[in-house]
Parts: structure tokens; C-alpha cells; sequence
């Protein structure tokens, strides 16, 4: 076993308990879904009124017609799709092993720089697994899973799908990877008041972003950019372009981190 | 194997007056190869480097010497220089002290010399 | 004297106190040494800077003629926490496996021999096991990683006297066959009294002494006698200690004792006497304390 292999194995060992958590979760509420749906009689009219106000809502917000939903004239209960559940992964991931990977592998006598290429190495692979499951499972959920129940799939809430299912891959993969380096940023040195700071300033964010309505238009504009790009190579740039800013950070953080 | 040695005195003086006891009472005769450092050093948990030093003041004074990928031996005439040594030490430590504790008590000369006699007849009364 | 590690002015402060102050030592290759001080006095932060775990104020860390950068680990070199962070889920034998791949010069020979000796289950979970246990699981990493600087942290925590010695029996046979720099930091000094060459005596974040453990058991005595005659002889003399009931009284003192001041001191009546070494760190740490 190389320091490579020491790092997965210990990755896994942290992991162990919150993804066995998460599959548990999502089996549960996969099943909640089938009784819920069998034992209710929905309203699929007033679902789908509600679901279309929703979406003209968001159009309002973003100023244009930007969300491309079609909303169908009845619905329904409408359930994520289980691939999107196995998402919650991804901040799991990215806030476990900073906290509970980095002094293990100290203790053992790694060195900080290639902890950090380990961890980065591991988020890579994280994001392409994930990408890869959810991108092999929606044609499932288009043949199979839909003639039983409804259920609706990050790909085309983001409009992915018009990219083809390569393209739709890539931009996952390279979404994925924004939020765990993101994450993995937030978590990298809770001992630091940098970090606080940046906790702050993201807490903040939230409020200020969405109720003044000059920023609102910028707010909206950026996540546009970032999650309902048309070009596939500007969506998936400015995802890698902030991913690399985070990783910075965090390396910064993680090359002066004490044990 | 718990520590036998005297904790207030230097190890390497005790190893090395543990050797020379081990020829005095011809455990090990002359021209015998004896224990090893890293024996000695295993066997009484101890240090190597203080192992060797013990030795060294052997070497030093003629009672072992080294063949060199062999070993230590045991010098010739070695039991007779231990002897002699221990004879001086002996009147230093042992005697001296004795006359100086009797002075202390206000016994004579004569009374010491009387008490020893009578503790090697075997007559204690 | 190749030097292995060597430490200048480290300085280390949480808020107000002084962990490490301005400490200074050097260690040379193939020596074992012992750092001993009480829990508090500042051993594991200086062997947390020493091994990169934290950075020093002031000061300089230079490992196998290498200074030591701020966020760089050296290599070469293994250090057994006392208080580690291994997976607790993973089993004793990924433990060492995993450990293994840290230290290019680990022996997995001895390893495994190391589990029958110490009565290790190689299937036991880390969690599973007792606090001598653990120790025993890291004294395992140390020595199997034979490292050229190798460094152990309060090693027979938790362990019972048979296997403290068959600790430091392995550690020594183990260093005679493959001779190695390792320093060990305890607040036992009986233990480590023969097995190391040199020891470290830390107190308050500085060194008090640093001596061969040969030396201070040579240098270190009482005398004990009429507090007058006490008195006029430890002038001049390092006084460690010195207590008195009216008349009489004893005094721990430190240095060369001629023979012939032996005798004269012991013809004016003076008892001296040598001074078990747990006794006599314990009045050195409490004179460095009298001394602030």
C-alpha cells in the first residue's frame, strides 16, 4: 500500500458511517415516496398549477425566461430522482475528511502538500463517480422509473440534457466539483479567524444577495451563469475557474494547519 | 529481568566490579572468552554504550582484553591484578572505616583484633 | 558527532504562557536519550514543532542537517504520539500496514514478531483496545519503522511493569542490531534510567539539564550530619535541595566529590550518600520552580 492507498483507506474508514447513512436515508425515503403515492389520492391538477407558478416565479426573479420547465398541465407527487439524493454525499464528503482525514495521515508522517494532492485527487474522483451514476441512471429514470411515478433529475432542471448525455456528464462533474472544494474550503482550519470570517461573509451573503434588488439582478445573473449555462465550456470553465480559486484557499489554509 | 544494580552508583562501575567478581570466584578463568556487550547489555537491560564503557575500564586496566571479531578474554594474571586492587580497596573502605567507627566507640586496637578472632572461631559470645 | 537533530532558541507561547522557551538541544546519531519532565512542562509541544505538527514562535529546528520550514514534516523520521489518531475503526494489522508505507525502512518481520512479543490481536479493532494497548500499537510503529530519528511520546502509558520491560528490553535489543537516534519523552525516570545514554530534564518550557544519566549518578549526592557543619561545606557547591530539623540536616548537592573531600567531609562528621534519580529530578524541577 503506497501513501495513495493509505489515504482512500483511511477516507473510507471516516466515511464509513455517513455514507452507510445516506444509502440508508434514501432507501427510507424512496419508500416513504411508494406508500405516500399509494396510499394518497393527489390533486394532480393543483400540483401542477402550483409547480407552474414556481417556475414563473423563478422567471420573474431571473428577469428572463430563463427556466426552461415546462410545466405540464397535471402532475403527480413529485420525488427527487434517488441518483440527485446520493448529492447529499458531496458536502458530506467535503466537510468530513478536512476534519477527520488531515491529523490521521499527519500522525502517520505525511506531509501536508501531499495530503492536499491526496484529498484533491480523491474530490476529482468523488465528482466523476457521481457524475458517471447520475448520468447512467437518467436514462433509466426516463424509460423505467417515470412510466410508474413522477420524478425530476438535476439534468433537466439545469437544462443539461440539450448538451447530450457527454455533455451533460461534464458539466456535472465539473458542478460537483465546485461544491466540494467549496466546502472543503469552509472546513479546511476552523482553528483560523480567516475562516470565521469567511463563514460571515457567506452567512451575509445569503440575505443580502437576495433581498436588495439591484444585487438580486447580479445574484441571479451569476447563478445563471454557473448552473444554466448554454455553452458547455463556460458553465463547466467558470465551475473549474471557482473550484480553483477554493483549492487556493484552502491550501493556504492547510499548508500552516497544526495538528 | 529487573534492574540488579545499585541505582546511586554509576552502572559502568558496577558492570565492570561484576566482571571482575565473576573471575575472582573463577567463574571465568583465564585465557575464557566472557559475556559479550550486546549479552550483557540484553540480558541486564541496559545501554550498550554504558555496557561498553563498563568494559573499557576492564580493557584499560588489563583484566580483559579484545580479539579482534572474536571477543573479550580474559587477561593473564588477571585474577591477581583484581586481587591487589580489591586488597588497596579493601584497606581504604573496610579498614580504615573500622578503626575510625572503634575510635568513635572507645575500643582499643586490641578489642577490634580480640572481636575478630572470636567471630572466626565462630564463638559469637 | 553526526548531529541528527538539532534545536536553537524554540520559542513557543499559548497566549501568556510560555510552552517552549527559547530551548535549546542537540541530539547525535545512534544515542538513545531520554526527555524527562513532568506532564505540563512543555515535552509535546516541542516534539509536536520538532516534527512540523506546529510551528515554533522564534527559534530554529534543523533535522538531518536540514532546517525545517514552517508547514514542512521531516522525513526520516517517526513520531509516536501519545496520544494518536489512528482510524479507530480499522484493525490493528491496517494500522501497521498503513504505517508502513510512511517509513522506508519498516521491517515487517519484526512487526509481526512485535505482535507476538507484546500479545497483540492483529484482528482487533482499534477501538477494541485498552490504553496499553494502543501504546503498544504505536511502540510497534516506532520501532518496526527504524527511522533513523525515532521518537516516542510517553511509550508505557497504560502498560503494566512486565510489559514496560519488555518494551524497553525489544527497544534495546532492537537498537543494538540497527543503532538509531531515539529520544523518549516520559515523567519516569527509573524506567529509562539504564536504557538511555543522556537525558533531557525539561521544566517550564526550558531545558534545566541535559547530562549523562551515568554522570549525575556519579555528580549527585547527600550529606546529611549537624546543620552547622552542613552549612559550612555545601559553600561553593551546587545546593539542589537542602532541608533541616534544629540540629541536624541534609542537603542534595550536585558535582565532582574528590575522594579526598569525601573523607575530609566524612572525618567531620558528614554522612554522604548517593541519591536515587527519580528523587533528585524531582528536587531539580522544584529548585527551577524556586528560581523564577
Amino acid at each position: 500500500m503506497n501513501k495513495m492507498g493509505v489515504q482512500m483507506r483511511v477516507s473510507v474508514l471516516r466515511m464509513r458511517l455517513a455514507i452507510l447513512l445516506v444509502i440508508g436515508a434514501i432507501a427510507v425515503s424512496t419508500i416513504a415516496n411508494y406508500t405516500i403515492n399509494a396510499a394518497l389520492q393527489g390533486d394532480p391538477q393543483r400540483d401542477a398549477q402550483e409547480v407552474a407558478a414556481a417556475v414563473g416565479e423563478l422567471n420573474e426573479l431571473a428577469g428572463k425566461d430563463a427556466i426552461k420547465i415546462e410545466a405540464p398541465s397535471e402532475i403527480e407527487n413529485i420525488n427527487i430522482s434517488s441518483a440527485n439524493l446520493l448529492l447529499i454525499l458531496l458536502p458530506v464528503l467535503a466537510i468530513i475528511l478536512p476534519l477527520r482525514t488531515f491529523r490521521t495521515m499527519l500522525n502517520f508522517g505525511d506531509s501536508r502538500g501531499r495530503y492536499f494532492i491526496g484529498l484533491l485527487l480523491i474530490y476529482a474522483a468523488a465528482a466523476l463517480v457521481l457524475a458517471l451514476c447520475n448520468s447512467l441512471w437518467w436514462p433509466f429514470e426516463q424509460g423505467v422509473i417515470r412510466e410508474h411515478s413522477q420524478t425530476i433529475n438535476l439534468i433537466e432542471v439545469f437544462g443539461w440534457d440539450r448538451m447530450g448525455i457527454i455533455g451533460a456528464f461534464l458539466y456535472q462533474a465539473a458542478f460537483y466539483f465546485f461544491v466540494l472544494s467549496l466546502f472543503n474550503l469552509l472546513f479546511s482550519r476552523m482553528k483560523s479567524p480567516v475562516t470565521w470570517i469567511l463563514w460571515a461573509v457567506l452567512i451575509a451573503a445569503i440575505p443580502i444577495g437576495t433581498s436588495i434588488a439591484s444585487l438580486r439582478v447580479h445574484v441571479a445573473d451569476f447563478f445563471l451563469a454557473l448552473l444554466f449555462n448554454d455553452s458547455l465550456l463556460a458553465g463547466m470553465g467558470l465551475n473549474l475557474a471557482l473550484s480553483a480559486v477554493f483549492i487556493a484557499g484552502a491550501w493556504l489554509f492547510t499548508r500552516h494547519r497544526t495538528i | 529481568m529487573p534492574i540488579p544494580f545499585d541505582e546511586n552508583r554509576p552502572i559502568f562501575q558496577q558492570i565492570a566490579d561484576r566482571i571482575e567478581d565473576d573471575i575472582l570466584n573463577d567463574t571465568y578463568a583465564e585465557e575464557d572468552q566472557i559475556i559479550s556487550t550486546t549479552q550483557f547489555s540484553r540480558m541486564f537491560q541496559i545501554n550498550p554504550a554504558t555496557v561498553v564503557k563498563g568494559f573499557g575500564l576492564l580493557v584499560n586496566e588489563g583484566i580483559i582484553y579484545k580479539k579482534r571479531g572474536l571477543g573479550m578474554y580474559v587477561s593473564a594474571g588477571a585474577k591477581e591484578k583484581i586481587m591487589g586492587k580489591r586488597r588497596e580497596r579493601f584497606y581504604s573502605d573496610l579498614v580504615v572505616k573500622l578503626l575510625e567507627e572503634a575510635e568513635k566507640l572507645g575500643m582499643t586496637m586490641e578489642d577490634v583484633i580480640e572481636m575478630i578472632k572470636r567471630e572466626k572461631r565462630g564463638d559469637r559470645t | 558527532m553526526n548531529s541528527v537533530l538539532k534545536v536553537n532558541h524554540l520559542s513557543k507561547s499559548y497566549g501568556r504562557m510560555e510552552a517552549v522557551d527559547s530551548l535549546s538541544l542537540e541530539l547525535a546519531e545512534h544515542t538513545i536519550y531520554g526527555l524527562l519532565g513532568r506532564n505540563g512542562a512543555g515535552k509535546t509541544t516541542l516534539l509536536n514543532m520538532i516534527t512540523g505538527g506546529m510551528f515554533p514562535d522564534g527559534g530554529e529546528v534543523v533535522v538531518h542537517g536540514r532546517p525545517l520550514h514552517k508547514g514542512e514534516v521531516p522525513t526520516q523520521v517517526c513520531y509516536i504520539r501519545e496520544k494518536n489518531f489512528y482510524p479507530n475503526g480499522a484493525r490493528v494489522r491496517d494500522v501497521l500496514q498503513m504505517a508502513s508505507a510512511f517509513h522506508p525502512d519498516w521491517d515487517s518481520g519484526l512487526a509481526s514478531r512485535l505482535l507476538g512479543t507484546f500479545k497483540l490481536n492483529p484482528r482487533k479493532k482499534m477501538r477494541q483496545l485498552s490504553r496499553g494497548m494502543e501504546s503498544m500499537v504505536g511502540n510497534i510503529i516506532g520501532l518496526a519503522s527504524r527511522a533513523p530519528l525515532t521518537i516516542f511520546d510517553e511509550p508505557v502509558l497504560g502498560l503494566d511493569v512486565l510489559m514496560r520491560e519488555k518494551f524497553y528490553r525489544t527497544l534495546l535489543e532492537d537498537y543494538t542490531e540497527h543503532p538509531r537516534t531515539i529520544l523518549l519523552s516520559t515523567h519516569l525516570i527509573d524506567e529509562i534510567a539504564t536504557v538511555v545514554e543522556q537525558v533531557f530534564i525539561m521544566e517550564n518550557g526550558s531545558i534545566l539539564m541535559s547530562e549523562e544519566v551515568e554522570q549525575i549518578r556519579e555528580r549527585a549526592y547527600t550529606v546529611s550530619g549537624s546543620s552547622a557543619v552542613i552549612a559550612s561545606f555545601v559553600e561553593g557547591r551546587r545546593v539542589i535541595h537542602s532541608e533541616g530539623y534544629g540540629q541536624v540536616g541534609v542537603a542534595v548537592l550536585y558535582g565532582v566529590l574528590s575522594e579526598q573531600e569525601r573523607s575530609e567531609a566524612e572525618s567531620r562528621g558528614l554522612l554522604i550518600d548517593g541519591v536515587p534519580l527519580q528523587k533528585f529530578f524531582a528536587y531539580l524541577i522544584e529548585e527551577g520552580q524556586g528560581n523564577e
